[in-house]
């Protein structure tokens, strides 16, 4: 739809408005001006402004036709000294067209489109810096116009980025609805795992006390065993004319030298079976299901724990109006660079594997600062993060996390996780900023904001035509 | 890659652990055999005495060599001789080697230019019963004499024109040329041939013995073998070391033996460890230091006591070489008047193997700059590298992918700091297979490398010699099948070590073939990716070797030929650029781009191919403050093109630190910040205002300064002056100046202006010591008349010290663009410096900044610019370039208003006074660079 709406627009400028600007060089600036300031005043300053390059809000400091006072009224020189490319004034007022000034400045008036000032060690080197090409005079270089274009990109670029703002937003409020049902829940939860966690603990504790029975009776029984075998023997004894008095105080010792005899023989193999066969095995099971109840009652108690801690840092942290950024919580974010892959998982850690090496990048610690923005960071759009820094609120565009794995001769890596608004959870990209210090921009609708100034495509295209034609009549 | 890193990390970390703890690493002179025996010699007297055979005496048939023998004092037939030669006027060459032959010693070749070699006629002046003396020179002029002295052992004396000598050779009979295996292996022959005689009837046993000699002989055979730091270097041929003592008479000052981060003026050794001259990769040296570094130059430059010349010596000898140097005080009465006591240097040179070739180069009193030429004439003049790299430069280890070079390009123009070239380091290689770049990081090199061209700005990539063992690899499998690489000191199996792409291996760059194929490798098909918009920085080539015997490459390792290694190491680093160089002259078709290429490790002649830097520095105020004498000292020894890593490479610097280095750096030759992968990023925005600012001057300051670095860039290639001098070579006859420098630091950019950098913290002024004559503030343009004192100049930390000279015009570019190609056509401002007699003079070179078309075709202009009796006026040298305007003409210190100024078609020119200051502002004067024309005031 974007497109197409573009097209049309091209179509229309192309051939009446920008057109008549290339042809007339001279005209351009009047008519950029003419275009978006349409007052008669800036008009009349225009068309007398054969002064190349000056800011049109000092325009009325040139106006003197005889004389120039530069702009720190350091001195007072022929109207000729203007623009001559020759530096007469310290400030570098006196020659705002040329590059004979260090530190002057030239003013790209961009058809009114995209005006800005550059230094005036820009003007006739050799590149292009205006759009317009009107700092490249010198016949070093042509310069393209190119102003309709950025123009439109730049436009095109604000559309779309709304677009993604106003989307995003209604993703964020509906993600708030979400949020804030679960607020409630949430709350609940709090109870809940405390309480089931306790209940657990209770059970565990009552299962330990089981356990203590449980193994006191399988002792009991052991016990009560090896003296019925005892006593199975001792009677063998007696009955063979053997006086062993007081058995009970001999040591298992005194068994061995009757090992040999048959009759000892058959009783040890009967009795074998109750300490090591099926006997045994059902008094071993016992206790195997004792441990088994045991471990997973503590697994149990273990993870209502985690549980309830879980519910806890939630109740702790600070997740916005209505809960919203519980949105980003459990929910790890993937992202792959080269070798390398990065995951976040918001309000618990930042990694990055390679070949099968997991190298932790740092655990939640808060959200940041926004002043405390690297200054040699990647910035793409650095109007975009402005505009977005007066926008936020509080710090919830920022994440610091901070205590990863420790780096060679290095410090431990840490890693600031900047929030972007975007229609779904994405990484958009990651750098180490300085060394084991990294910076990743996670885009996400949670902190989409309602557009306040609505942009709009400029149906002043089509006044300007009228305007053009009634110009050129 | 994050795991290399890590490993490299890893390994720079034990590196960093070892060598910051002890200094084990590197021998000293007590673990090196040889340096020890010849320190013993000194101590004990206990050398071989020769002396000359005087009937041996003889001049050759073209009358171009003289030669005489030397008879060691225990032995009956002389098997050494000495050649004496001329080989360009006022340099004499003394030359001992074996008599025979087939024992004659390795010399590498390649080094000295002997095309430019221009021998003299040698004549034996008169000769007697105690010496000889001999001159050299045309028929019109005599250059040099030379004075043999026979007694009980030799000695020669190198004279002036009033019959002094200005250097001694042998004097106290340090001379030693080690033989011991050939002694040993002779005395053997001769007791063989006795027995032979001997037992001579006896043939039965003859056989018998003969077989159980040969085994014993190998039994016998004695072990030369030097163990250090877990290595053992086998020394198959047993010790052969040179060594001589050089005086210096009537001599306070000597100067030169880069590289070392001491003093200028160079310290008595004997208390200590000497001076050492072994290419080596030290990562974090430390100052005041006679350890070795990366580079060596074996020159010394002598300043003879009130005298207005310079004398140098070279000991061409590229082996394991340690120098000594000591003070001697004599009495002297022959003179009535003046002092009866004077003091002279000595130094005791003392190399590991090869012979003794020496070349003493005389200069002629009231020439302070010859002795320059006459070595640059001996090794060649600097090259002249394209005018970018007069610019500043950006480099880190390292900027890892190409996007951030791309954010870089941007960056610069947001902060409005001019930069002219960005470095890749090795992370931009694949897994640091040199001339490969790494696909995922820099995906399309040849459109980086037009991203920064529209700026006019350059890329610098580096290449190391150390070749990945990686089979697979193209490169590595050519170099392999035709057998380019160094070899074990087994002879048949290739040497390996570790560097940065793990197991390596070593091209062997005495082998011509081996330097042309490296050269080939830049050719832009087989360099993919390379343009002609990227330029080369040869590291790690001394060669640096992790697991190598004092991290370098062991020296019995064996180069083609069955050379040792141990006959060249300080050159290697020479060889590869020179293989370097001449590849990217030949990747051009037209052959006729000037490359621009760095280099860490350097030799005599090094300055033909290459710029230099100080290696791995550290960012302390120490480093700092030593790293103009080394600079200075490498400007003396013939390399004036040399610079630091602005900042400190390793370790961080604080921002009053980084800032006050950028101002000085901003006056050093090659003007380059370069950062450590473990350091914090610092590029010039990272620190903030005000340090941002300061930066941003200094690199500005630099970049208005170009016109007049470039001409002095264009004269060190013509004329081998340095570009940053001691004052005392710019002011000879002031004795101030001979101490300045030791205490302040203080340097002169050519002649012209002064800079006094501050390397204290919070220091905010200094005190400078300005020799006599007009001095003009750079900063506020206001004047000094100097008496030769010192003054106490404000210092904050938006500036340095820093004066224009009187007497002097320093043509300045004001318009800083933000890349100096983006500058080329600016006109010009011409600042005038009157000195005392109301006069000046300066020139400027300008040509298209990077072809050799100012030498091919003459395509250039060199005008000189003169102040005279109110008259400003040029003189034309060439001037087949394109003209360049003159905006602005600035005259300073004319003490008068004038009525009016006039050119030379009697045009008047608009100008105004600035009575303060006394400046006259001569406006648009519509001149150029490239016309004669002149100027008159009334």
């Amino acid at each position: 739809m974007l497109i197409f709406f573009f097209g049309t627009l091209n179509s229309q400028t192309d051939q009446s408005f920008f057109q008549i600007f290339s042809d007339q060089q001279m005209f351009c600036f009047c008519k950029g001006f003419i275009l978006f300031l349409t007052s008669l005043i800036v008009s009349s300053y225009c068309c007398q402004a054969a002064i190349v390059g000056i800011d049109p809000s000092l325009a009325s400091h040139y106006s003197d036709p005889k004389t120039f006072t530069c702009l720190d009224n350091s001195k007072t020189i022929p109207k000729s000294y203007v623009n001559d490319n020759y530096c007469d004034c310290e400030d570098g007022s006196d020659e705002p067209g040329t590059s004979a000034c260090p530190k002057g400045n030239f003013y790209c008036h961009n058809e009114g489109l995209l005006s800005k000032s550059i230094p005036s060690s820009r003007v006739n080197d050799g590149i292009c810096d205006c759009c317009s090409g009107e700092d490249e005079v010198s016949g070093k270089v042509k310069c393209t116009n190119t102003c309709k274009e950025l123009y439109l990109d730049q436009i095109s670029d604000q559309l779309k980025e709304q677009e993604i703002q106003e989307e995003g937003y209604k993703l964020r409020l509906e993600i708030r609805k979400e949020t804030n049902e679960k607020k409630q829940y949430l709350q609940e939860q709090i109870e809940i795992t405390k309480e089931e966690y306790e209940k657990a603990e209770q059970e565990s504790e009552k299962m330990s006390e089981k356990q203590q029975v449980c193994e006191k009776w399988i002792y009991a029984q052991k016990k009560n065993r090896k003296k019925v075998l005892k006593k199975m023997i001792q009677e063998r004894l007696v009955s063979k004319n053997m006086e062993i008095a007081n058995s009970e105080e001999k040591n298992d010792k005194d068994f061995c030298f009757l090992h040999k005899d048959p009759k000892i023989k058959k009783i040890t193999k009967e009795f074998k079976n109750l300490f090591f066969g099926a006997a045994k095995k059902e008094l071993e099971d016992l206790k195997k299901k004792i441990i088994r109840e045991k471990s997973s009652m503590f697994t149990e108690k273990r993870n209502k724990k985690t549980e309830k801690e879980k519910f806890e840092k939630i109740g702790d942290l600070d997740l916005g109006i209505d809960n919203e950024f519980y949105y980003l919580f459990d929910n790890c974010i993937e992202y792959k660079e080269n070798k390398y892959t990065y995951e976040v998982c918001p309000f618990d850690k930042v990694t990055q594997k390679e070949n099968g090496n997991t190298y932790k990048l740092g655990n939640f610690k808060q959200w940041g600062e926004l002043t405390n923005q690297e200054s040699d960071s990647d910035n793409d759009n650095e109007n975009e993060n402005e505009n977005e820094k007066k926008n936020a609120k509080a710090n919830k565009e920022q994440m610091e996390f901070t205590g990863g794995d420790k780096c060679w001769n290095g410090p431990n890596r840490s890693t600031t996780v900047l929030l972007k608004c975007g229609l779904k959870n994405e990484i958009k990209n990651v750098q180490e900023v300085s060394i084991c210090k990294y910076q990743m921009t996670l885009l996400t609708p949670i902190v989409c904001e309602k557009p306040k100034n609505k942009i709009t495509i400029p149906d002043l295209t089509t006044n300007q035509e009228k305007k053009n034609i009634h110009d050129e009549l | 890659m994050k795991k290399i890193i890590c490993f490299f990390l890893f390994l720079f970390f034990l590196l960093l652990c070892c060598e910051c703890a002890d200094q084990s690493k590197f021998k000293l002179c007590s673990q090196s055999t040889f340096c020890e025996n010849n320190r013993e010699i000194r101590k004990n007297g206990s050398g071989p005495r020769f002396s000359f055979v005087p009937s041996s005496a003889k001049v050759d048939e073209n009358k171009n060599l003289f030669q005489i023998d030397l008879l060691r004092s225990d032995e009956v037939e002389p098997r050494l001789f000495v050649e004496i030669s001329s080989v360009i006027p006022g340099v004499v060459r003394v030359k001992i080697n074996e008599k025979d032959p087939d024992l004659n010693r390795y010399e590498v070749e390649g080094v000295l230019l002997t095309e430019n070699f221009n021998y003299q006629n040698a004549e034996i002046v008169s000769q007697n019963e105690e010496l000889i003396l001999l001159r050299f020179g045309s028929e019109k002029e005599k250059h040099a004499d030379v004075k043999l002295v026979y007694g009980s052992s030799w000695k020669i004396e190198i004279l002036n024109s009033g019959g002094e000598p200005i250097m001694v050779l042998n004097n106290d009979s340090l001379f030693n040329f080690e033989m011991d295996k050939k002694d040993f292996l002779l005395n053997k022959q001769k007791e063989k041939e006795k027995e032979a005689e001997a037992k001579n009837s006896d043939n039965e046993k003859e056989k018998e013995e003969e077989e159980e000699e040969e085994k014993n002989q190998e039994d016998d055979q004695p072990n030369y073998e030097e163990r250090f730091g877990g290595n053992t270097d086998s020394r198959p041929y047993g010790p052969s070391s040179v060594a001589l003592d050089v005086i210096f008479p009537d001599t306070e000052h000597i100067y030169g033996l880069p590289e070392h981060s001491t003093k200028l003026s160079l310290e008595d050794t004997e208390e200590g460890e000497p001076f050492r001259l072994y290419n080596v990769d030290i990562l974090e040296y430390e100052t005041e230091s006679r350890m070795s570094l990366y580079g060596s130059i074996p020159v010394i430059i002598s300043k003879p006591n009130n005298q207005k010349t310079l004398h140098g010596i070279f000991w061409f000898n590229p082996s394991d070489t340690w120098i000594d140097i000591s003070t001697q005080e004599t009495q002297t009465k022959k003179k009535l008047f003046g002092k009866n006591s004077r003091v002279s240097k000595r130094a005791h040179w003392m190399s590991e193997t090869g012979v003794i070739d020496l070349f003493i180069m005389t200069g002629q009193e009231g020439k302070m700059y010859q002795v320059f030429e006459m070595y640059d004439t001996l090794t060649g003049f600097p090259y002249f590298p394209p005018s970018f790299s007069v610019a500043y430069h950006q480099c880190r280890w390292s900027y890892k992918t190409q996007k951030e070079i791309q954010n870089l390009n941007e960056k610069f123009d947001e902060y409005d700091i001019p930069v002219d070239v960005f470095w890749m380091d090795i992370d931009h290689t694949d897994g640091k297979k040199y001339f490969t770049f790494d696909s995922r990081t820099y995906p399309d090199p040849k459109q980086l490398s037009k991203t920064v061209s529209d700026k006019g700005r350059k890329l610098v990539a580096i290449v190391d010699p150390h070749i990945k063992k990686e089979n697979s690899w193209e490169l590595y499998k050519e170099a392999q099948s035709n057998d380019y690489f160094i070899k074990k000191s087994d002879r048949k199996t290739d040497y390996e070590g570790h560097c940065w792409p793990g197991t390596s291996k070593w091209p062997d760059f005495l082998n011509q073939k081996v330097i042309e194929w490296w050269g080939s490798r830049f050719s832009y098909d087989k360099y993919e990716g390379s343009t002609s918009n990227m330029h080369i920085w040869n590291d790690m080539n001394e060669p640096a070797i992790f697991n190598g015997p004092e991290m370098s490459i062991p020296r019995d390792t064996i180069h083609l030929g069955e050379i040792e290694h141990r006959n060249i190491h300080n050159s290697y680093g020479f060889f590869v650029t020179k293989g370097t160089f001449e590849g990217l002259i030949k990747r051009n078709q037209d052959q006729n781009e000037r490359p621009f290429i760095l280099t860490r490790s350097f030799f005599a002649g090094s300055q033909r191919y290459s710029t230099i830097w100080t290696g791995d520095n550290m960012a302390n105020w120490d480093q700092l403050k030593y790293t103009e004498s080394m600079l200075l000292s490498l400007g003396l020894a013939g390399a004036p093109l040399s610079g630091e890593d602005a900042g400190g490479f390793l370790n961080n610097p604080d921002e009053e630190l980084f800032a006050r280095w950028f101002q000085t750096s901003a006056f050093h030759p090659f003007f380059r910040s370069h950062s450590h992968t473990d350091t914090k990023r610092r590029e010039p925005w990272v620190f903030g205002d005000p340090y941002t600012s300061i930066i941003r001057e200094s690199v500005k300051i630099r970049y208005s300064l170009l016109p007049f670095y470039y001409t002095q860039f264009y004269k060190a290639s013509t004329k081998g002056k340095p570009i940053m001098r001691p004052l005392w070579l710019v002011f000879p006859e002031d004795a101030n100046a001979l101490n300045e420098e030791v205490e302040n630091f203080s340097y002169m950019i050519s002649s012209s202006m002064l800079v006094s950098p501050i390397s204290e913290k919070n220091q905010i002024s200094k005190d400078v010591y300005l020799p006599k004559g007009c001095w003009y503030d750079f900063h506020t343009l206001e004047k000094i008349n100097s008496k030769g004192a010192t003054y106490k100049i404000d210092a904050p930390l938006e500036k340095i010290p820093i004066f224009y000279r009187g007497g002097k015009i320093v043509p300045r570019k004001m318009r800083v663009r933000r890349s100096s190609h983006l500058m080329q056509n600016d006109p010009i401002t011409l600042f005038v410096f009157l000195d005392e007699n109301k006069k000046s003079s300066g020139s400027i070179f300008i040509d298209d900044g990077h072809s050799y078309d100012f030498k091919n075709s003459n395509k250039y202009i060199h005008q000189k610019i003169s102040f005279q009796n109110n008259k400003l006026f040029t003189k034309t040298l060439n001037s087949n370039y394109d003209p360049a305007l003159i905006e602005r003409i600035l005259i300073f210190g004319l003490e008068q208003t004038p009525k009016n100024i006039m050119d030379n078609n009697n045009q008047d020119l608009i100008f105004n006074v600035d009575e303060s200051i006394d400046m006259i502002t001569i406006k648009k004067p519509n001149l150029s660079i490239g016309h004669d024309w002149q100027i008159l005031i009334q």
